[in-house]
């Protein structure tokens, strides 16, 4: 069982856009090499499920999403690759960055920038959509048609990057740095007691069309749902972000409100800083599907901070990602599940 | 009365308690079974009279449209969001609840005589703050908590036939199923109080997952359309002209066969009742009547002015026909 | 082909009204002794071709996007709403139909009309050419559902008509129906109601179904005209294998089972990203734990007008290509 730097590190160097998930189930079994009494599947619909049989009958699962926002090919133009986004991939950093295309080879290339010397004037105030932009994979069209087709994915290169003060930067942070979190709750219940069955779902297609969230927590039908994502961190320009170091708890129509109270209690008496998100509407995340699923699942939310998201250089502290291990492996040890369920009035 | 209690009592989208306690206890005595599902949503049960009766679901949701305290300025202001669909040109200048305390707050925006090129701008959510008299962070946090829920104040009153209010939609739909559960009918009836319908019609969607239903009546609160028009267009549903019966709204179209019952039950009983626009609006019976296999649903409702906003009007008498025809209909459904 | 598409085409079946469409469907099927004739709650109508093998489920959907009367005014002209995507620009000064037989023109609100903007169409009316508002009301009703005239036109490989969305995919579902091939495959042939305002005829009939595999059918637009978005689906070449749309990111092995049986048997085929619009596909895909769908698209120009545009010839590979993907043994690729 790898320690949480290097989950982080595996989790976000692997490959997974969403509908070609499977691509990072290697790279999860790496991480849990080793470890008993745990089981690591693969369902049809590209969600990854790692199961830890435990001493109470109950169930707990943990969703977060395994897919990344990246870049499709569509259409061999010429000597360049034309492309459009899945996932919500802001077109301003895609300019002068590197990539690797998955075709039938793999291969690395650039979405090509005009530089100022050849631009006309007031060009670079022009706003590049995607249809303006390409990659560059120094190939000739001969054998772009050989080893590429239409659906092909391209990802931005981002390598993981230790920063100072425990900061990291890779991409797909979101949500990976949430999977690595929850996963982390292996390495710090090895002293807890009193374990529930745990369900670590990474889901697929949460960043288009949350097909994981809404089938794996209909087949897996948990007593309680923990839903991690991430959120923004305070930068400039996001005065409304948390802080990097704390916790994001949600409050909305997506959350139990009596286990928020709970899990809200255990922070406050471990000293673990959190920061309330209210979120009345669309929380934007998997709980939205999970908490409606069959007969409704009493479900919480629970946020990382980063920054930059939804770019290839997201940074977060990992400080903070233990601090969610930490609370969450207290609430499963903890948890009285009686009192988060059905009332039978009469 | 109890219309009163209903229409006051503090329930937003995603914080329903202190309706869903008062519901339970106003109905326990009238049912044969009730329970509380894991979303919250009230379900009840009465065995009907008839050994080959049908399944039918009553529901109603209520939850209330309202807001939730977002942040604390450092000056004690407040900054929040809506829970549920609301104009944000009707928030300004209203008085607002907050919290299990009830807090008072005002909804502010700066005065007119300073708002020059902005006058002429609708605010939006960002640019308003709730005041609720505190000058420092530190302060307000004694009060107030970032993810308290908030309603309009309103004191509900009844002038004859006339009913004023807020929360129309739906306690109108609930006061409803609270009178018709009194009785026992031919067939087996479930009476459900959803949560959430505002933010998505999410309760109705996990309760109706675990309930048998052959049929489902949906009883809402909709919005009447006969203020004053510019031009000649439709100025129906009216408030005084019946229950409204749903043709198709966004979220569902009626079941014909039971539209069609419904009508002529309405016309044997001489119940006065009246359409809605088609395609105006979603109800729990978009979630319902495709839930599973399929559901055979309707949906009635009482006409209500100005409905999501601070203030409604309703007509007790069309109240009274959506009871009618719902409780004539419960004992015809074959 | 061509005369069942002219039929199915012409019918005024918009969402909700899609009895004719099923009467038209029930018709054609009398006395296939192999098929088992089912309808649900919403009005879907399930064919199933009996088998051992996996279940397999194929969509498509009856209903056509249209309008509905909301109002009715002192002088006989009447107000609408639209019932699925039907665009200001798709009907102005068209004639449209009602399910009654009654036919109308719509107009439009022109007092403060200038040509750069298209009257949204809570500013357009129908014109039934009424006396007044008591000759209209002999003739319609609030709640009266209505669609575009139909208008086919042969233009030879191609023909040109209103809703190929979708009864084109109804057309070739029929044709594999009556197509009497061996497979040891549960077919089951859905033609779904109500998916042009919410998918909801795909989301009761997948839940009773519960396939293993499925195929949505429908069309899809095309980047062969001129000064338009990137798309690389033509006209002609064959049926699009869709690999993602604005509601659906289908699952690669599906995309790869489906690129193989093509291949196998030599069956043009185009891959196909869509922005813009979805499938009963998508909804199917999330029931109950998940279904492997993917979605057989008929490459359509002019999508959601009274005049799209499609080519016999995808849609004869399109038959072709889902028939050969009802055959295999989907086990074998590991479903």
């Amino acid at each position: 069982m790898k320690e949480l730097k290097e989950i982080l590190k595996i989790l976000t160097e692997s490959i997974g856009p969403s509908g070609m998930e499977e691509k990072s189930f290697e790279s999860v079994k790496k991480i849990l090499e080793g470890e008993e009494n745990i089981t690591i599947s693969l369902d049809k619909m590209g969600n990854i499920i790692i199961f830890r049989k435990g001493d109470r009958k109950e169930k707990i699962a943990f969703f977060t999403h395994n897919d990344e926002i990246g870049l499709i090919v569509t259409k061999i133009d010429g000597d360049y690759l034309r492309f459009t986004s899945v996932g919500g991939y802001d077109e301003k950093v895609l300019l002068g960055q590197e990539v690797t295309v998955y075709g039938e080879k793999v291969v690395s290339g650039i979405i090509g920038a005009t530089p100022p010397h050849l631009q006309k004037a007031g060009e670079s105030d022009k706003l590049l959509k995607y249809e303006d932009l390409y990659v560059d994979l120094a190939m000739k069209n001969k054998e772009l048609e050989k080893y590429f087709k239409i659906g092909d994915r391209i990802i931005l290169k981002s390598e993981f990057t230790e920063l100072k003060n425990d900061f990291v930067c890779c991409k797909s942070i979101d949500n990976r740095g949430s999977a690595a979190a929850i996963i982390n709750i292996l390495n710090h219940i090895k002293n807890l007691k009193n374990i529930p069955d745990l369900y670590f779902v990474l889901n697929a297609q949460e960043e288009t069309t949350m097909v994981g969230s809404l089938t794996s927590c209909y087949s897996i039908n948990p007593d309680i749902a923990v839903v991690v994502d991430v959120t923004f961190a305070k930068q400039p320009g996001v005065e409304s972000g948390i802080s990097y170091d704390s916790i994001g708890i949600g409050r909305g129509s997506h959350i139990c409100s009596d286990l928020y109270d709970y899990i809200t209690e255990i922070a406050k008496r471990e000293n673990i800083k959190y920061e309330i998100e209210a979120v009345p509407q669309h929380s934007g995340t998997d709980a939205y599907a999970v908490q409606t699923a069959r007969g409704g699942i009493k479900t919480i939310l629970l946020s990382l901070p980063i920054k930059n998201m939804h770019s290839p250089r997201e940074i977060v502290n990992v400080k903070t990602i233990d601090k969610i291990s930490k609370l969450l492996s207290l609430f499963v040890s903890e948890v009285e599940f009686e009192k988060y369920g059905e009332k039978i009035i009469k | 009365m109890i219309l009163k209690n209903l229409s006051e009592i503090f329930g937003p989208s995603g914080n329903e308690c202190e309706i869903r306690d008062f519901i339970v206890e106003t109905i326990k005595d009238h049912v044969d079974s009730l329970k509380i599902d894991k979303m919250g949503n009230i379900i009840a049960f009465k065995k009907g009279k008839n050994k080959n009766s049908k399944k039918v679901l009553l529901g109603a949701h209520m939850d209330e449209v309202g807001f939730m305290i977002k942040s604390i300025e450092e000056n004690g202001m407040l900054r929040f969001l809506p829970a549920g669909s609301i104009d944000k040109r009707v928030v300004i200048g209203k008085n607002v609840l907050i919290g299990k305390e009830k807090v008072k707050g005002v909804i502010c925006y700066k005065p007119i005589h300073l708002q020059r090129k902005d006058y002429n701008n609708i605010p939006d959510f960002d640019s308003l703050v709730i005041d609720i008299g505190s000058t420092e962070k530190k302060d307000a946090e004694k009060y107030v908590s970032v993810g308290d829920y908030a309603v309009f104040d309103t004191k509900f009153e009844k002038k004859g036939n006339i009913i004023k209010g807020k929360s129309f939609d739906d306690r109108l739909g609930c006061a409803a199923i609270i009178e018709i559960l009194k009785e026992r009918y031919e067939n087996d009836l479930f009476g459900a109080f959803f949560v959430q319908e505002e933010v998505g019609l999410r309760g109705s969607k996990a309760a109706v997952f675990n309930i048998p239903a052959d049929y489902a009546i949906v009883l809402e609160g909709t919005s009447a359309a006969d203020m004053p028009h510019s031009k000649d267009e439709p100025d129906y549903p009216k408030m005084g002209d019946g229950v409204v019966i749903t043709i198709s709204d966004r979220s569902f179209f009626v079941h014909k066969d039971l539209f069609n019952e419904t009508v002529s039950c309405a016309k044997e009983n001489k119940i006065k009742y009246q359409f809605k626009q088609p395609m105006v609006g979603g109800t729990d019976g978009g979630e319902i009547h495709k839930s599973k296999e399929g559901v055979k649903t309707i949906v009635f409702a009482v006409p209500s002015r100005y409905i999501h906003s601070p203030v409604s009007y309703a007509d007790l008498r069309d109240y009274r026909s959506m009871v009618d025809l719902t409780k004539k209909l419960l004992n015809k459904l074959k | 082909m061509k005369n069942l598409v002219k039929d199915l085409t012409s019918i005024i079946g918009p969402s909700s009204y899609e009895e004719p469409v099923v009467d038209y469907i029930e018709k054609s099927l009398k006395g296939k002794k192999n098929l088992e004739i089912k309808k649900d709650a919403l009005g879907n109508l399930i064919v199933r071709k009996k088998g051992n093998g996996k279940k397999i489920m194929v969509a498509a959907h009856m209903d056509e996007i249209g309008f509905i009367v909301k109002h009715i005014d002192k002088n006989g002209f009447i107000r609408f709403a639209v019932v699925g995507g039907l665009f200001p620009h798709n009907i102005i000064e068209n004639h449209v139909v009602f399910v009654n037989g009654v036919e109308g023109v719509i107009g439009y609100e022109n007092k403060n009309f200038n040509w750069q903007n298209i009257p949204k169409t809570d500013e357009m009316f129908i014109d039934i050419g009424a006396k007044d508002k008591k000759d209209a009301e002999k003739k319609v009703n609030i709640g009266l559902l209505g669609a575009m005239k139909p208008t086919f036109v042969d233009l030879g490989k191609r023909i040109s008509t209103k809703s190929l969305d979708d009864r084109i995919g109804c057309a070739i579902l029929l044709q594999l129906a009556l197509d009497d091939f061996q497979t040891d495959n549960d077919i089951y042939y859905v033609f779904t109601t109500q998916e042009e305002v919410g998918l909801r005829g795909a989301k009761t009939s997948a839940f009773s179904v519960s396939p293993d595999f499925a195929i949505a059918v429908d069309v899809t637009g095309t980047g062969d005209t001129p000064e338009t978005h990137i798309m690389e689906v033509k006209l002609g070449e064959g049926p699009a294998i869709k690999v993602l749309d604005s509601g659906m990111v289908v699952r690669k092995p599906v995309i790869d089972f489906m690129v193989d049986v093509a291949k196998k048997n030599r069956i043009p085929y185009q891959l196909e990203i869509l922005k813009g619009g979805t499938t009963d596909g998508m909804m199917i895909q999330t029931n109950k734990e998940g279904v492997l769908t993917g979605v057989v698209s008929v490459p359509t120009r002019y999508i959601h007008s009274q005049a799209e545009m499609c080519d016999m010839d995808d849609v004869e590979n399109s038959v072709k290509l889902i028939k050969e993907i009802l055959k295999m043994d989907l086990s074998k690729r590991g479903f």
